[in-house]
């Protein structure tokens, strides 16, 4: 008998009288000892299956068919009764440590109401096993440290935090959401070396959503593919990778794995520098509780971008891969040293904002990381392309609907588009509107701050693929900031790589990876 | 083995979740649609609307002005007035006005009075608000000090206060009454606007479009007028609706309280202090029950109103 399972599970979301399913009857199972991987894009409906069973999912949700645990049905099971399996036999991790963690508590006291809410145990005895399972999971010296909230811990030490909880009764199954997604991929490998332990010493079973492939494929004995609500396909995990059943099952395959970087023809990149960090210095100054607190981010950088190449920014989170590319934008002011485009100085110590000309200003053009939040939501895309040819009167009234169409052409949209408004539009899209916006101004460089992080394996390969083809048919540069290595290994020439705000090490992009003199 | 897949997935993303959003504004507009508090409030608010625009012509029907007095036909002997009369729909008052026509009449004056003031206070508190929001600082610093003191203020004893200082030389009042009484109400009503739109320009400052917009180079008058403003719109919008009854009631206190509208222009809140004052809705209860019903019916559709705009808005009950 499985620990888990689903079977022909529906959830749907009523708004006033309507019921829009999400999730058409699906049917999995793991057993004991066991990790099932459940894997599909973003809207895929796998963990809104998941929280369904445990009926962790809002009031309008409408949930039929059954879920069980252990033979015992969950769907339709009285709350209470429901709240001793939350815990006690189901465990759940989720995406964001940050979150899903109290701000304002103390980690001892949160595990240990992982504990405490579910059998009564003395003080001291408790103070105890939280201990224990903090230093289970790797915190060390964990008994020093239980009075401390998590904002004192890194993002893989909340992480660690939020699974010690989630063991703490030591149930039968673990269900981790995308637990590794907003994690460093170094971090990454570690706490699913932690989730592999625990289910080998203490026999979990374990159910782990991901959008990643890559990451599911070291760590799963079963796969269960999903998509618009359906299971596409299901079985062990070397025959779904080896034999794959469905075409999307192959094609999210092939996206997974990253290709061989194909360098660019002779001629594309030239020697001659196109934007320089010389010596730069940045310092941000917070005031906390009256007294100013400042935090050196970037320490006497210097970079240099070659006119026609595309530049990758690697490092964690944290050393300062994003402010590098706001300097270059004028975005912030630096404190020391200068930033020059095309020779001319565009950014050096000095008071109040950073003040470009036109002509700078159109020289360096940036792509944010959230699709959702760099579109207006109340503007129409066509609005949105033109806003660029419009401050800078680039082009007169009459020709704009002609230069938006060529835009969204030009980022392989439908022309329809222009009318659309940025809600209607899948992640993916939004993000190539945000490349049209940024190449509007026939910029030189082009800085990719992350584009690719919040999207698909699917909608990444083919960003990806765009930024060469305009590489190629445009010549710009493009500084490409991201800690994926996998997607920069493919796409950049050469590689910067940042850690604490110095640049530890650049140069080739297969030099780099290959012979890494930093980790 | 490498498939090659015909459908871009692009496309079948695109069509799962094209057709189920639309624009915000028309999504807007749907929402408030199928919003019964929006039907319910909107019917009783277009009621009254159109009895107000009609009071001229129930006047002209029944041959009663608002103002003029019919002591023969509408009050007896001992200064009691009629009830309700074919010929006085309402009965009269103690002067021997017909109350309904003085009612609906002061239905204009509620309205005249309210919508001014309301829409007065949305545009001083909303443009306050973007400023203090969007260029924070000492700005936000003094702004807030000002909303701090205008909130200080006590209402009515205020009022009073503006009203009296309105008394010219000869006792006649320099400007016009109505005005001093939309200019108090607006005076006390800015400040929600303001709180309200600066908690959200804020807000919207941080999104990565306002950055996007900034590296563009937008001058920030641009990024005001196209970025922030369409999407402080709809929020300003339904307080307008919250604030309006409040606003009404606000008049009608005033008049009340004899610092608003005077007599012998009706209002329903002179008209209720009339009837309160005299004690003559003990024989005549219409005196009282003609403005304190249509008050009441008014306030409550506009509060069903702006609830049912206040649920369209929020997007978690919105699709």
């Amino acid at each position: 008998m499985s620990v888990f399972e689903l079977e022909e599970l529906r959830v749907g979301f009523a708004t006033g009288r309507d019921v829009t399913e999400v999730v058409h009857g699906v049917s999995l199972a793991v057993d004991k000892g066991r990790t099932l991987a459940v894997v599909g894009e973003s809207g895929s409906g796998k963990s809104v299956s998941l929280l369904a069973a445990a009926r962790l999912l809002p009031e309008r949700a409408r949930v039929s068919g059954s879920a069980r645990y252990a033979g015992r049905e969950l769907v339709g099971l009285p709350e209470a009764r429901l709240r001793s399996v939350r815990g006690r036999d189901i465990g759940f991790v989720f995406q964001e440590p940050l979150t899903s963690l109290h701000p304002l508590k103390s980690i001892g006291q949160q595990v240990g109401e992982a504990i405490s809410s579910h059998e009564r145990i003395g003080s001291r005895a408790l103070r105890d096993r939280v201990v224990e399972l903090l230093e289970e999971v790797g915190i060390r010296e964990a008994s020093s440290r239980l009075h401390e909230p998590p904002a004192r811990f890194s993002g893989g030490q909340r992480q660690r935090i939020g699974i010690a909880s989630a063991i703490a009764m030591r149930p039968g199954l673990l269900i981790a959401d995308e637990p590794t997604t907003a994690l460093d991929v170094t971090v990454q490998a570690s706490i699913l070396d932690l989730l592999r332990t625990l289910q080998r010493e203490h026999g979990t079973a374990i159910v782990f959503v991901s959008h990643d492939l890559a990451v599911v494929s070291d760590f799963a004995d079963d796969v269960v593919v999903m998509r618009g609500g359906h299971v596409i396909e299901q079985g062990p995990l070397t025959r779904v990778v080896d034999d794959p059943q469905h075409p999307y099952t192959a094609e999210l395959l092939a996206a997974a794995e990253h290709r061989l970087p194909v360098p660019p023809p002779d001629g594309v990149i030239s020697e001659t520098p196109l934007a320089e960090l010389r010596g730069v210095r940045k310092t941000f100054t917070a005031r906390v509780r009256g007294r100013s607190r400042a935090r050196t981010v970037l320490h006497d950088i210097d970079i240099r971008v070659r006119t026609g190449e595309i530049l990758g920014l690697v490092g964690e989170s944290g050393s300062g891969k994003s402010t590098i590319g706001r300097t270059l934008s004028g975005a912030i002011r630096i404190e020391a040293g200068e930033v020059r485009v095309s020779g001319a100085v565009v950014n050096a110590p000095g008071r109040g904002r950073v003040r470009l000309t036109p002509e700078q200003r159109v020289r360096v053009q940036t792509i944010f990381q959230d699709p959702f939040g760099s579109l207006n939501p109340r503007r129409p895309i066509a609005d949105i392309l033109a806003e660029p040819l419009r401050v800078h009167r680039r082009r007169s009234e009459r020709d704009i609907p002609a230069a938006v169409a060529d835009l969204l052409d030009a980022v392989r949209l439908p022309r329809s588009f222009a009318g659309r408004y940025p809600a209607q539009l899948s992640g993916g899209q939004r993000q190539r509107v945000a490349i049209a916006r940024a190449l509007a101004l026939d910029p030189a460089l082009l800085i990719a701050d992350e584009p690719v992080s919040a999207l698909d394996v699917t909608t990444q390969r083919q960003i990806v693929e765009l930024l060469q083809d305009l590489r190629l048919s445009r010549g710009i540069s493009i500084l490409f900031i991201s800690h994926d290595l996998g997607i920069v290994a493919e796409l950049c020439d050469r590689v910067v790589v940042l850690s604490e705000g110095r640049v530890v090490e650049s140069g080739p992009t297969a030099d780099v990876f290959r012979n890494p003199a930093a980790e | 083995m490498s498939l090659r897949i015909s459908v871009d997935p692009a496309h079948v993303a695109e069509s799962t979740t094209a057709s189920s959003v639309e624009g915000p504004w028309r999504g807007f507009l749907r929402a408030l649609a199928r919003e019964r508090l929006v039907i319910a409030g909107g019917a009783i608010v277009a009621l009254v609307v159109l009895l107000a625009l009609l009071a001229p012509v129930f006047a002209a029907i029944t041959g009663h002005g608002p103002t003029a007095q019919f002591r023969d036909e509408a009050v007896d002997g001992f200064g009691v007035p009629v009830g309700p009369s074919a010929s006085f729909w309402f009965g009269a008052d103690g002067s021997g006005r017909d109350v309904f026509i003085r009612a609906v009449t002061g239905a204009q004056v509620s309205l005249a009075v309210g919508v001014p003031a309301t829409t007065l206070a949305l545009i001083v508190g909303t443009t306050l608000g973007l400023i203090a929001g969007f260029f924070g600082g000492r700005t936000d610093a003094v702004i807030s000090l000002i909303v701090d003191i205008t909130l200080s203020f006590p209402f009515l004893v205020t009022a009073l206060c503006l009203v009296i200082l309105n008394r010219g030389e000869n006792g006649q009042p320099i400007v016009p009454p109505v005005a001093v009484v939309v200019v108090v109400i607006a005076l006390f009503s800015w400040t929600f606007f303001a709180r309200i739109v600066r908690g959200q320009v804020i807000e919207l400052r941080r999104r990565p479009f306002i950055e996007a917009a900034e590296s563009i180079g937008a001058s920030r008058s641009r990024i005001i007028f196209r970025e922030i403003i369409p999407n402080i719109l709809p929020i300003a919008i339904v307080y307008w609706g919250v604030q309006l009854p409040l606003n009404i009631v606000g008049e009608a206190t005033l008049s009340f309280l004899g610092v608003g509208v005077v007599a012998p222009t009706p209002s329903w809140g002179n008209m209720i202090a009339d009837a309160q004052a005299s004690a003559l809705f003990q024989s005549q209860p219409w005196m009282l029950l003609g403005p304190g019903l249509f008050l009441v019916v008014t306030v409550l559709g506009f509060n069903l109103l702006s609830s049912g705009l206040q649920n369209a808005l929020d997007p978690a009950r919105s699709r």
